[in-house]
């Protein structure tokens, strides 16, 4: 019988080929969807959650009170050494200096660490869960060794057996490499491809001054403290204890600003304050996005399988006729839709892998998620597919039950969920609209975030960063740079405007007793930073490149904050800046316009400009013409003269500032794609309602031709009705998504306005989409013959 | 063998009601080829319906081989419908994405027969009814005719003691339906009981008996 039932779903399937393929092409669509954002979730959720004792694992941060609290993560060298000896409840404790750049020889090749490079001992392979396929962890704790990851062993040498062979540091100093560490799992903050023994990076890194090690004050980001606590109850006294530790070797008095805990590494990939602050309420959107997705296709294969049990209503009502009850129908309808569903399946996840493969390539380019594992996906796919199968079963096989056999002869058959289909329909659209939507708005948001220059101006810069001892050569370079045509100017400097590390510290004015209680940020570079950058002076002089007798500019906002108005009233007055110059005052002598020293997610902070050279990580070239092709050639010909042992490296000011906006950059692209893929969907949706109705109307549409009706006015008749279903959805989408945009823009200083044309631009794509899709089917119906359509036994 | 007492068929049409059939009383014998006449909407159609338990009656009493049939729970009389009756309709009704031998085959299938008795009713039915070398054709392959003898054949595959037919000839030429109709001879007097909708009087002849119905009642018979 089974057999029987098989032989009828494949001839069936082959009768009505489109449906099929609609329907097969809709499920798969939305379930390869529905498997791609599970497995993101999932991904997201998992981060630094593998490691063997999450639950008592911290990290160091601490918390600045200035008139702003200024959180952080990071402490010095000197803290871990303390706490390693001091703190008797913790099981294991390691210094992770992460995100070192470096250039790195190895068989003869130089390749850049691109910051996946780290500093930490054999304690850390304790917390932390990244097994080593190689090596005896313990030399890790020895001088000049590292520990590489399998992936970057295959890109350095080209095999994985790499324990023994000696990479060059900086062509510089040997290392050698003592381990192999298998990197198949990648969501967690605290990953490195590669990690140098810590006891040797005064090696190194060339570090002279002791301080970097036994003075407390010098902390760091990038100097992540992370211990395994013997019990999480202990964690109120260790951070006492760090208190006590801080009070006894550094000074009591930095208590009064700093507060340091430990904080859960597991917490650290949604965290705000400390951490990467992924947004939950972005992977719940995403969440409910899959599962409307999923709910739109459903309905979809009800609606189309409802329409074809009207074609296929004479032959339910013959088979009954021949003894089928109705668990048999039941039984043939399931063994059809088990069959079609899991033909969906399988394109499912190939689309699934497609689609995987290609977000990892172009998507998530820095971050590249990871694959489920394949019991788990096998699993899901199973699950997916009963799901849908029973679900999809279930309407049309209750209207089984109130099947007249007499009707279902005549295909005359009523299924009596016509308000059902209706709100089916519109909740479809209602998720499209939404969708669309947002799409728009995030859009303008992203375009808006990525070009518009605060005060500054982006065009034509290249920046290339200067390291270590390339500033030795400072002369060389600039008088390079001097002589080539091309380049109109050029500046050496920090840190460029609009940039996500920014350096700040407290300040001195005046003859003010007091130092300020708030801390401004510092634009640091040499004279040429204004003219570069296109920062425009308001009043007073450019500085000079003098740090012995230093001169500053103030922005507009900081001459606010400082209680004046005019600029006039600050320049020439004494200012020391912590941070920017800690051995010397010195004096205001101009004002600048604002401009963005941050990511537009931050209002314009109070800023002062100046020179400091020992800060100096960038040269920014402004050059001429509209490609720099001839001039990239130029310089990374003079590069090897002046730096035989380092790459060329260098990037475009613009796409540097794109970075910043990475997460709404993701945020575009993701909607963007959920939209599509919810239109195609609803397509779907519109062409297997509508033949439900024709097939209905069908005697309607010959008659009213008899009467006289035309074309025009059958087509009118049958578009009517779901043209009032795209606007009811509309009507419901508006409010919805005014809402839901309106809360996500409030997270950004700057902002697109949410302006009616967004929303109407919405619902004239909407019912664009509806007319394209329901108009071949309509004129088809329109244009036949009603001798056809009439026709009876 | 088929005894209806009384029985009453009717729609509701506003305040009134419209009938359909009115206190039918009819005897049928086991062996009787019955044609039943009358103009259109006289209720032919119906009457052979609730015969055929494809409709109910609003009043009334049926008895099918001394079984009250209405008072029988649903599972009851399908299972009684599926053992005594076959049908056979005026467009033929087969089932168009099976073949020839599969439209026979359907209603064993649904009696729970074995692969190897369903071969061997199969193959004797294909036999006597000359269609052997069709067996593998799709009923859109055939000719009217031709799907009408499928139509009985799958009618028959059950070996029904009663066989309905709708104006069996109704979309058939008329060789085609003189050849349906000697068939139907040829059955009841192998001892098949049929009884017809036809409006043919040709047709009618075939049969022992003619029922005339006109708006719903019977006329003299």
């Amino acid at each position: 019988m089974v057999r029987h039932f098989f032989t009828t779903a494949i001839r069936q399937f082959s009768k009505y080929k489109t449906y099929t393929l609609l329907n097969v092409f809709g499920l798969a669509l939305a379930m390869a969807c529905a498997l791609f954002i599970y497995t993101f979730i999932v991904y997201q959720l998992d981060f630094d959650r593998f490691h063997p004792h999450t639950d008592r694992t911290f990290m160091i941060v601490q918390d600045l009170k200035l008139e702003q609290m200024e959180y952080s993560k990071g402490g010095s060298y000197a803290m871990y050494s303390a706490i390693k000896k001091e703190v008797p409840q913790i099981e294991h404790i390691t210094l992770y200096i992460d995100k070192q750049d470096f250039t790195i020889k190895a068989n003869d090749h130089l390749f850049k660490t691109n910051g996946k490079a780290a500093f930490t001992d054999a304690s850390y392979f304790n917390i932390l869960n990244f097994p080593w396929l190689q090596g005896d962890i313990r030399q890790l704790d020895e001088l000049n060794t590292a520990a590489i990851s399998t992936s970057l062993a295959q890109r350095y040498f080209g095999t994985t057996d790499v324990v023994g062979k000696t990479i060059w540091l900086e062509s510089k100093h040997p290392v050698e490499i003592v381990g192999v560490i298998d990197d198949s799992k990648t969501n967690s903050n605290f990953r490195s491809e590669l990690y140098f023994s810590l006891a040797s990076i005064k090696t190194l890194k060339d570090i002279k001054d002791e301080s970097n090690f036994n003075n407390w004050g010098y902390t760091h980001t990038s100097n992540n403290i992370l211990m395994t606590l013997h019990n999480s109850e202990n964690k109120a006294i260790v951070e006492k204890t760090v208190h006590d530790l801080v009070a006894r070797h550094w000074h009591k008095d930095v208590l009064q600003y700093y507060t340091y805990s430990l904080f859960n590494i597991a917490d650290f990939h949604f965290d705000n304050k400390y951490g990467e602050g992924t947004q939950k309420s972005l992977l719940a959107i995403l969440a409910v996005i899959g599962f409307g997705i999923l709910a739109m296709a459903c309905i979809n294969y009800i609606n189309m399988t409802a329409s074809q049990q009207l074609y296929r209503s004479p032959e339910i009502g013959v088979r009954k006729i021949l003894g089928s009850s109705n668990k048999l129908l039941f039984l043939q309808f399931i063994i059809e839709t088990l069959s079609l569903s899991l033909v969906s399946i399988i394109l499912a996840s190939s689309l699934f892998y497609i689609g995987f493969n290609w977000s990892n390539k172009y998507l998530f380019l820095d971050a590249p998620i990871q694959q489920l594992p394949t019991s788990e996906f096998i699993t899901l796919c199973l699950f997916l597919w009963l799901a849908i199968a029973l679900l999809t079963s279930i309407i049309p096989s209750l209207s089984l039950q109130q099947l007249q056999i007499q009707a279902a002869l005549k295909k005359q058959l009523s299924f009596r969920w016509n308000l059902s289909k209706k709100a089916l329909i519109i909740f479809q659209n209602t998720i499209t609209l939404l969708l669309i939507t947002g799409t728009i708005v995030v859009v303008s948001q992203v375009h808006y975030l990525k070009n518009t220059d605060n005060g500054y101006d982006r065009s034509s810069i290249l920046l290339i960063p200067i390291k270590d001892d390339m500033w030795k050569q400072q002369e060389k370079l600039a008088a390079l740079f001097r002589n080539t045509s091309s380049i109109s100017s050029f500046s050496f400097c920090d840190n460029p405007p609009s940039h996500d590390k920014v350096w700040g510290g407290t300040i001195q004015f005046d003859n003010r007793a007091e130092w300020e209680t708030w801390a401004p940020r510092y634009a640091i570079g040499d004279s040429s930073y204004l003219h570069t950058f296109g920062i425009r002076l308001l009043a007073g002089t450019n500085f000079n490149n003098d740090s012995k007798n230093p001169q500053f500019l103030i922005n507009e906002n900081m001459l606010h904050k400082l209680g004046y108005k005019n600029p006039m009233e600050v320049i020439g007055k004494e200012l020391m800046a912590g941070g920017l110059n800690d051995n010397h005052k010195g004096r205001i002598v101009g004002v600048v316009s604002d401009f963005n020293t941050n990511s537009l997610k931050e209002a314009i902070s109070p800023t002062v400009l100046g020179y400091n050279e020992e800060r100096f990580k960038h040269v920014a070239i402004k050059y001429t013409g509209s490609s720099p092709r001839q001039l990239l050639k130029t310089l990374e010909q003079e590069w090897k003269n002046l730096y035989p042992d380092k790459l060329f490296e260098y990037r475009f000011y613009d796409e540097q500032i794109a970075r910043l906006y990475q997460k709404e950059a993701l945020l575009e692209k993701l909607i963007w794609l959920a939209a599509s893929i919810s239109i195609v969907i609803s397509i779907l949706g519109f062409i297997g309602l509508l033949s439900t109705v024709i097939v209905k109307r069908t005697k309607e549409i010959g008659i009213r031709k008899v009467l006289g009706a035309n074309t025009t006015g059958i087509f009118y008749l049958l578009s009517k009705d779901f043209l009032q279903w795209v606007i009811i959805a509309f009507l419901i989408a508006v409010p919805i998504s005014w809402y839901i945009l309106h809360r996500w823009l409030e997270d950004f200083t700057f902002q697109v306005p949410l302006r009616w044309w967004m929303f109407a631009l919405a619902g004239v794509i909407g019912v664009f989409i509806t007319l394209i899709t329901i108009s071949y089917q309509s004129l088809k119906a329109a244009k036949t013959n009603p001798v056809n359509s009439l026709r009876d036994e | 063998m088929i005894k209806l007492e009384n029985i009453f068929k009717w729609y509701q049409v506003g305040g009134a009601r419209s009938f359909v059939l009115k206190d039918i009383n009819l005897h049928i014998e086991q062996g009787d080829f019955v044609s039943i006449m009358g103009p259109s909407g006289s209720g032919k159609s119906t009457l052979l319906n609730v015969i055929g338990l494809l409709d109910e009656p609003n009043e009334g009493k049926y008895y099918f081989m001394d079984e009250d049939v209405l008072a029988l729970k649903a599972k009851k009389r399908a299972s009684l419908f599926q053992s005594h009756m076959g049908y056979v309709f005026q467009a033929y009704h087969l089932i168009d994405e099976l073949t020839v031998y599969e439209n026979i085959e359907t209603p064993l299938i649904y009696k729970n027969l074995s692969s190897k008795e369903r071969k061997a009713i199969v193959a004797d039915l294909l036999d006597r009814f000359g269609i052997v070398g069709k067996k593998d054709l799709f009923p859109s392959q055939l000719s009217g005719g031709q799907q009408q003898v499928v139509g009985i054949a799958r009618a028959l595959a059950g070996s029904p003691k009663l066989l309905l037919a709708d104006e069996p000839t109704g979309n058939l030429n008329s060789k085609q339906g003189e050849d349906i109709m000697s068939l139907f001879k040829q059955l009841n007097e192998e001892g098949v009981t049929i009884i017809q909708v036809t409006h043919s009087e040709k047709n009618a002849a075939y049969g022992q008996r003619i029922i005339n119905l006109l708006d719903g009642q019977l006329k003299d018979i």
